[in-house]
């Protein structure tokens, strides 16, 4: 295997490679900060150019775009409070914060340097782990989709910024709206409102930037435009310095979100969608300190960028082994495999080791090379950004919406929709319902239909059809973890319950 | 607003949006239907526990934190509404007048109506210009270098 | 002029800057002159794109001024469909489409935006045969077993598949009445998202497509194939039709125009369309991938969708998947 690595490493140091991946790398991240543009567009608006290349460049430039993408959509969730991709959803809830206390450069570095160590993380995970987690992978069916479905739901304890109930509901909210569309067992045509347009269902990149951005948009209008204030640019010495130092320092963060994102990755259809939650949740839950998640602690943004980077690498861990993509840029990768004749499968690593080791080993080159384009670049964004006054900011921010909210899906009700579901983003803000929690619901919502009506169907031959949903092992323990990541904000106040003095006591009366 | 209302109010919004879906609701198969129904009943029941709670102390408490901030602040109501109208009419001309055009009235519009550009030529001139440029650049992003499609206005045929 | 001209001069320049940006030389020269906008009626990845993947590079000889591939997902491909009929019908936009997608969701869904016949057949080019597969350490070694445990105990086989009312499915159901058993079908979202319910045994078996069982022959066993003949790139693989079944069925791909597309441009496409499928690279590609290559003109795909339209009537009709 070593001499593999180094074969790669061989190939990699050709200046057509480096080149590539420097190029990728930045083109991504611009794509990915751009909101409505996600990293399987960025990988499927490439691919025609890699025909003209062969294997090894036309891999490296895809893989480039890919890590570089993931990252990108940390700028503007940063900046503008909405997600680049749906990867950084998570990114929002304390990068946004910082940013506007004007402390942004601060939190971008702490996504390079997050996205960085994630990415190279999961590509570390790909080149020596690959054959026993893709095996994990497989233990995934049905009734586990479900439970992890249900487990994602329980995030949002540390999502919904006041009331859990209502969190909860916002949650319902976002699942019902996931269910509009063609249902995806039997093909029913569900609450299209007799449209044929809405077959197609809600996307969710369109209710990404209606319920995250159109809100901001408009609160910065509300306030009046005399009164929005140029967030004054703190340029102190020493930031990048003392913040890498910081970031580094948060080792438990770094290495856990890691392997969440490696983990969540390797499941198909999972994706880093939910991997970033899932990290700023566990971030949150075992932290000293977990009120000031939300605040802008860059202990979150640092969770949610490391976890989502991984992903990229724990992706690629079923693709190649056996053939699965575990996420939607994977499964574009996996035509261009096809189309140049590469068969995953233990031939990619033996006789075909050349052109597989240095694709993995250029993703790592790529989460490197973001570190100093990323800083640089976005101190300069970081700038640009916060000195715009409203009547540019907002026009600014509307234009990029309505293009991001079309291009999905080149399909022009998805625009007034996402201006709609802004409005009642707001609205429903102003009520005490939060975005995040929705946003889960609409994500989680077709793996927990999909993983509950295909287990009912495969227990068929029990005699009752839900049992199915409970007899494997795995789905044991995702129930456990669903129970006990849903208890656990609970256990704190009734441990002290029971630890009052002269109070009620198991066992008996004082 | 007290925090009561907003819970009713949220409450009887999110309640009607369930009878909508519920109105609607006509299954070919059995599969169809399984899931939406749960969820649809689960959420009535948390809208309506929602609401048995905000007549207890116990919701009171918990609606203090988020909704702080709206409070003592004065809300633009004509502005947001100005701005609210233009990107609506912008997304709806996206499909007649196209992504160039709609785009440079759109963006000149908001900027101009949010205290932009003077009343002189060269003032209008630098608005529509910042417009024209912001819009232009796009274009070339999204359209040339990118090559996805953005709208061509069907009045151009 | 003054400075009111001035003013005016300014939006009068914008307009037209706008407008000529967009203005459409001309038509004076021969098709093809302007790009082609092939549009993808599903996600990038899946059987339809790497179709329209292996064709981009001929098409682009053809196509001079470029080809533009787009993606417009949605409702299974009724979303882009819908759209594709109320598209421009000059030939410069067309659409991929799917056998018995587009047959079957009008005539389930009541409303699914567009009618079958609407869709101008411009040519079918490959099919992709339904195969039935089992895992290869499945105790199941032919398909006479596999029926035999499915008539002790209805309903607990499960057969995986791609989607629901699509060319698995109704594999899978025309198998059931013609052995008269009751195999469970289960739908995923895409034959990608099946293969690893058969790959970790949460189901028995899958009815997928040919281009699966070819890509996964090391892990797979195929137990029988809907096609007329054995195909090539699977000699072991018996059909149906020999093992007793007359079962021929599988997903259809070609491509469509708008309604209202003159009929010898819609000939100049299929024209375009055959020259590309006759290709020894193309053909090499699609071959080694597991595709059938069909090579049905308008004339020929027209009346290949209005036979299928006949029997998927009465097959309809008898599962009761109509919406009421």
């Amino acid at each position: 295997m070593f001499g593999n690595i180094l074969l790669g490493l061989q190939h990699l140091a050709s200046f057509e490679n480096l080149l590539l991946v420097f190029a990728g790398t930045v083109a991504g991240m611009v794509v990915g900060a751009l909101p409505g543009l996600t990293a399987t567009m960025a990988v499927a608006l490439l691919v025609p150019f890699t025909y003209a290349m062969d294997p090894i460049p036309g891999l490296v430039l895809l893989g480039a775009i890919y890590m570089g993408c993931i990252y990108g959509g940390a700028f503007s969730a940063i900046l503008i409070n909405t997600p680049g991709t749906p990867s950084s959803i998570g990114t929002t809830f304390d990068g946004y914060p910082m940013a506007s206390q004007g402390r942004g450069e601060e939190a971008i570095i702490g996504a390079t340097v997050g996205s960085a160590f994630g990415g190279i993380f999961g590509v570390v995970a790909l080149i020596f782990l690959s054959p026993p987690l893709a095996a994990i992978a497989l233990k995934f069916g049905p009734p586990e989709y479900f439970w992890v479905g249900v487990f994602g739901l329980t995030i949002i304890s540390s999502l919904a910024a006041g009331s859990f109930l209502k969190g909860i509901t916002g949650a319902a909210f976002g699942v019902l709206i996931s269910t509009i569309g063609i249902a995806p067992i039997g093909g029913d045509v569900r609450f299209t409102f007799g449209l044929p347009a809405m077959q197609g269902g809600i996307e969710l990149i369109v209710m990404l930037i209606g319920l995250f951005c159109i809100p901001e948009l408009l609160t910065i209008v509300s306030k009046g435009i005399g009164k929005h204030q140029v967030v004054e640019y703190k340029r102190t010495k020493g930031v990048l310095r003392e913040t890498v130092k910081k970031v580094l320092s948060l080792r438990k963060n770094l290495l856990r979100s890691s392997i969440i994102g490696t983990v969540i990755g390797i499941l198909p259809g999972a994706g880093g969608n939910i991997a970033n939650l899932v990290s700023y949740n566990e971030a949150r839950r075992t932290s000293k300190h977990p009120e000031k998640y939300g605040t802008g602690l860059i202990d979150g943004v640092v969770a949610t960028e490391t976890a989502n980077n991984a992903v990229v690498g724990g992706g690629m861990i079923p693709l190649f082994t056996l053939g699965i993509p575990g996420a939607p840029p994977d499964a574009i990768i996996y035509g261009v495999l096809l189309l140049q004749g590469l068969r995953p499968g233990p031939e990619l690593f033996t006789t075909r080791a050349d052109i597989t080791y240095t694709f993995m080993l250029s993703l790592g080159l790529a989460a490197i090379v973001m570190v100093p384009v990323g800083i640089y670049g976005g101190r300069l964004l970081t700038r640009f950004v916060s000195s715009l006054p409203a009547r540019y900011l907002v026009p600014g921010i509307g234009i990029l919406t309505i293009i991001g909210s079309y291009a999905i899906r080149n399909n022009y009700t998805d625009v007034i929709l996402m201006l709609l579901f802004g409005v009642v983003g707001y609205g429903l803000r102003f009520l005490g319902f939060q975005a995040p929690p929705i946003v889960l619901g609409l994500i989680l919502g077709p793996i927990m239909e999909g993983g509950l009506v295909q287990a009912y169907l495969m227990g068929q031959a029990y005699s009752s059809p839900w049992i199915a949903l409970f007899v494997s092992p795995l789905s044991w323990i995702l129930i456990a973890m669903s129970a006990f990541s849903f208890l656990w904000p609970y256990i704190g106040p009734l441990k002290k319950m029971f630890q009052k003095p002269g109070g009620i006591t198991p066992g008996g009366v004082e | 607003m007290t925090a009561k209302f907003r819970d009713h109010l949220g409450s009887a919004l999110l309640l009607a949006f369930v009878a909508v879906l519920w109105l609607q609701r006509d299954y070919i198969t059995v599969f169809g239907g399984i899931f939406p129904d749960i969820v649809m009943e689960i959420m009535a029941a948390l809208i309506v526990l929602t609401v048995i709670l905000s007549f207890t102390p116990y919701a009171a408490m918990k609606e203090t934190e988020g909704t702080a901030k709206e409070e003592g602040e004065a809300i633009n109501w004509t502005e947001l509404a100005v701005v609210g109208v233009i990107l609506l009419a912008w997304s709806v001309l996206l499909r007649t007048l196209g992504f160039a055009l709609s785009g440079v009235l759109g963006f000149s519009g908001i900027s101009w109506y949010l205290g932009g550009c003077r009343w002189e030529p060269k003032g209008i001139a630098w608005c529509i210009g910042i417009a024209l440029a912001v819009t232009y650049l796009l274009i070339f992003v999204f359209v040339s270098l990118l090559r996805v499609p953005l709208p061509a206005g069907t009045i151009f045929g | 002029m003054g400075r009111n001209g001035f003013l005016k001069g300014i939006v009068a320049f914008s307009m037209v800057l706008a407008t000529g940006f967009f203005l459409v030389p001309a038509q004076a020269d021969e098709y093809p002159s302007k790009p082609l906008t092939y549009i993808i009626c599903f996600n990038p990845g899946g059987e339809s794109d790497i179709t329209a993947r292996i064709q981009e590079q001929p098409l682009q000889k053809h196509y001079k001024e470029g080809v533009v591939i787009t993606y417009k997902k949605g409702g299974g491909g009724s979303v882009g469909w819908s759209e594709l009929i109320k598209s421009k019908a000059d030939g410069y936009t067309i659409a991929g489409d799917n056998l018995p997608h587009i047959i079957l969701q009008p005539l389930t869904r009541g409303n699914a935006g567009y009618n079958t016949l609407d869709l101008k057949q411009i040519y079918l080019f490959e099919s992709t045969p339904n195969i039935l597969v089992v895992r290869k350490d499945s105790p199941f070694k032919s398909l006479k077993e596999l029926i035999a445990y499915a008539k002790e105990k209805p309903g607990a086989m499960t057969v995986g598949g791609s989607g629901s009312s699509s060319a698995n499915d109704l594999g899978t159901q025309m198998l059931n009445k013609a052995a008269g058993i009751k195999l469970t079908y289960i739908p995923f979202t895409g034959s990608g998202a099946a293969v690893p319910s058969l790959l970790g045994g949460h189901v028995g078996a899958l009815m997928t497509y040919s281009t699966m069982a070819v890509r996964y022959s090391g892990d797979f066993r195929p137990l029988a194939i809907m096609s007329e003949e054995r195909m090539s790139v699977l000699p072991d693989v018996p059909t149906f039709k020999e093992l007793g079944f007359d079962l021929v069925e599988g997903a259809y791909r070609g491509v469509a125009a708008p309604p209202g597309t003159p009929d010898d441009i819609v000939k100049k496409i299929a024209g375009i369309f055959d020259s590309i499928m006759k290709e020894p690279g193309v053909i090499k590609k699609m071959d080694e991938n597991g595709f059938k290559i069909e090579k049905m003109g308008p004339e020929a795909s027209t009346a290949f969708v209005k036979k299928k339209m006949a029997e998927y009537k009465v097959l309809v009709e008898e599962m009761g998947l109509k919406k009421k």
